[in-house]
């Protein structure tokens, strides 16, 4: 019943809120807390000389993918059917899973709850969450409160910020 | 249900258990004025405030009050003597489970509101040693700026308040004997003799300045030492840490400043923080000032000082860190007995642990996770030492927990984590694992990048270079590391004015 951290693998007794040894927020075995993207900052990697961590086992059991077009960043989704994408603020009562504030989120225009993915049978569904710039499909604005279909490669916009989904072809 | 020695709707409310409903009521009030999340926006007071709705919500309710005076255990009496307590755990139970499972507890301790209890209304008088460096190293500014904010905060002082001054180089030399705060000009002019020679001996400039405060010591003063220093001791590290112990003991807290880079932040940390005081780091004279005048003003603003935990923990349950997220951030040592420091009158007084249970077989009523004796000393009191039984537990359960943690457990242990993160390097690079040290390194750069933290996460990064080359870290950059995070876990509670 371990936690197993998504962005070092370091074993964590159930119950741990932070990694110990990269200090991110973990999903924690109820799988309803928060999970922080790691930014993979190029200035970081370039100090120190010792590789970067290996990627988590996890990615080859993900069905879809998010890849963060400004940073290169692949994010798996596992877990769960539904993920609401956002950011954490001060004093925020209802999380998003997915927080994108390290991404600079505010800034790109992106909403607390903005959107929601959905994987409905073997399908990819985005559903705009009523956001303040709104949710784009391959640059076409969605109406909120409504399921959109994504396939394999589309550009999902959120205010902003660009991601792209990424769908295991079987 | 709270049903604990610490946590139960009494101490929630700051009531004994033989309060009337009248009093219940009262107390009620005040504290939801203060934590109302409307007014109070201070970190976790929304937390507070829920905790006292939720007992006051039974013990209004005569015959729920009932009912809950019958599941609380006998001996429990409510809450310590005109203090609030208020516990807020990440899991609201513990899951059945074969494998390790952690747990944290953060507690909070606040003075009640004035008028609540038979206090005396008098300040109490501060009884205090300054005990300054004077070695040469210390020559120019930063004497200067000890001096000069030694001269302004005497002429702070009540008549009733007890101060002296003692300078340690090479032997320790006492400036001011402990004297009362009656004669301002002469107090003054005794600080412009201070002058610098030779090196540094931690040792007797301790010895003497505890032996200053023992003069006046009593439990109704506010019994302090503050050290200041920017250098190493040699060979009587041990010797300072007895003393300290000592000092404990006698109910003397320790406040260290180290300045510059040549001082040991690990002894100055461990002399202070087994005495429930701290050590900070300055690097200019601005920052000398600011610990001094905070300092004074933080032991001005004490409720109850000395608070100590005698403690055991269960069969396979382990206490395994405890920290100190305000008035200041300190981790604190763990032993039999662990100095938690003071409660201001203001803010509280916030512990977090994080406790080890090795497992948990079966589902079975409330698991007990330590159990022992809080001692406070309420200098306002007439009798003013206090002790109470603490205990923290837990239900059991079979399910695994749906609720996540309280959001003001993960906004500390977020920063929180940076600080153990840290601390955990400057071990792996002691015990000469590099790839280790740079690995964790790079992460605490990341997310100190993530978190806005750009100045400091341009510092460990440049320290990553240095790690790499010369196996060790630069002492300066060392500490601006240490005390760069330490300073984030307690930002989050002084942002905002109360």
């Amino acid at each position: 019943m371990s936690i197993i951290c998504p962005n070092c693998n370091h074993e964590e007794p159930a119950g741990a809120l932070f990694c110990s040894e990269c200090s991110v927020k973990l999903i924690t075995s109820d799988g309803l807390s928060t999970a922080t993207i790691k930014s993979a900052d190029p200035r970081i990697t370039q100090a120190g000389a010792s590789p970067p961590p290996p990627p988590p086992a996890q990615v080859t059991e993900s069905q879809v993918s998010l890849h963060i077009v400004r940073t290169g960043q692949i994010l798996p989704l596992i877990g769960r059917l539904e993920f609401t994408l956002g950011r954490i603020s001060q004093g925020q009562s209802i999380l998003p899973d997915i927080d994108l504030s390290p991404y600079n989120a505010y800034a790109q225009g992106v909403s607390r709850l903005h959107a929601t993915l959905k994987l409905i049978r073997e399908d990819l569904y985005v559903e705009d969450l009523g956001s303040s710039n709104g949710t784009r499909i391959n640059n076409t604005k969605i109406p909120p409160h409504k399921n959109q279909p994504v396939t394999h490669g589309d550009v999902i916009t959120l205010g902003r910020f660009k991601i792209q989904a990424l769908i295991r072809q079987e | 249900m709270a049903t604990g020695y610490l946590d139960n709707y009494y101490a929630r409310l700051g009531v004994p258990r033989t309060a009337t409903q009248e009093e219940i009521r009262n107390a009620y009030h005040q504290a939801a004025r203060k934590f109302h999340p409307d007014t109070n926006k201070d970190s976790g007071a929304t937390e507070v405030f829920l905790n006292i709705q939720e007992a006051y919500e039974t013990l209004s309710n005569p015959t729920k009050r009932k009912d809950y005076d019958n599941v609380l255990p006998k001996d429990v009496t409510g809450s310590p003597k005109n203090t609030l307590v208020n516990t807020i755990y990440s899991r609201q139970a513990l899951p059945v489970m074969d494998s390790p499972q952690l747990i944290y507890v953060m507690i909070n301790l606040m003075a009640l509101p004035p008028g609540s209890g038979a206090l005396s209304p008098t300040t109490p008088p501060l009884n205090i040693s300054l005990v300054l460096d004077t070695s040469t190293s210390m020559s120019g500014p930063r004497l200067n700026s000890v001096k000069e904010t030694a001269r302004q905060i005497i002429q702070t002082l009540k008549p009733e308040d007890v101060i002296s001054v003692v300078t340690f180089n090479d032997a320790a030399e006492v400036i001011i004997p402990a004297t009362r705060g009656q004669n301002i000009n002469v107090l003054e002019a005794r600080i412009g003799i201070i002058s610098t020679d030779g090196g540094t001996e931690i040792y007797k400039g301790l010895e003497a300045g505890l032996t200053e405060v023992m003069r006046n010591i009593r439990p109704s003063y506010h019994n302090h030492l503050i050290l200041i220093t920017d250098g190493r001791t040699y060979g009587d590290e041990e010797a300072c840490l007895t003393l300290a112990e000592q000092a404990a003991e006698a109910g003397i807290t320790i406040h260290a400043l180290g300045i510059g880079d040549k001082w040991n932040d690990s002894f100055l940390d461990e002399l202070a923080t087994i005495t429930g005081g701290g050590s900070e780091f300055a690097d200019t004279s601005r920052g000398i000032e600011k610990f001094l005048k905070d300092k004074f003003g933080q032991i001005q603003d004490t409720f109850a000082s000395n608070v100590t935990l005698d403690y055991e923990t269960p069969p396979g349950v382990e206490l395994r860190y405890a920290f100190r997220l305000s008035p200041d951030s300190n981790s604190i040592p763990l032993g039999e007995q662990i100095a938690l420091g003071d409660i201001p009158n203001k803010h509280s007084l916030s512990i977090i642990m994080e406790f080890l249970i090795d497992e948990m077989k079966s589902a079975n009523g409330e698991f007990p996770l330590i159990d022992g004796k809080l001692n406070l000393v309420l200098p306002k009191l007439l009798i003013p030492n206090v002790s109470t039984r603490l205990s923290l537990s837990r239900p059991t359960t079979n399910k695994a927990e749906p609720e996540p943690p309280p959001q003001v457990l993960v906004r500390a242990m977020s920063k929180l984590s940076l600080y153990r993160l840290q601390e955990m390097a400057q071990k792996d690079i002691e015990a000469g694992n590099i790839i280790q040290a740079t690995q964790r390194l790079k992460n605490l750069a990341t997310q100190l990048l993530d978190t806005g933290e750009e100045e400091l996460a341009n510092t460990v990064m440049l320290e990553l270079n240095n790690v790499n080359s010369s196996k060790a870290m630069n002492e300066d950059a060392k500490k601006r590391i240490k005390y760069g995070t330490r300073a984030l876990v307690l930002e989050q509670d002084t942002e905002v004015p109360q």
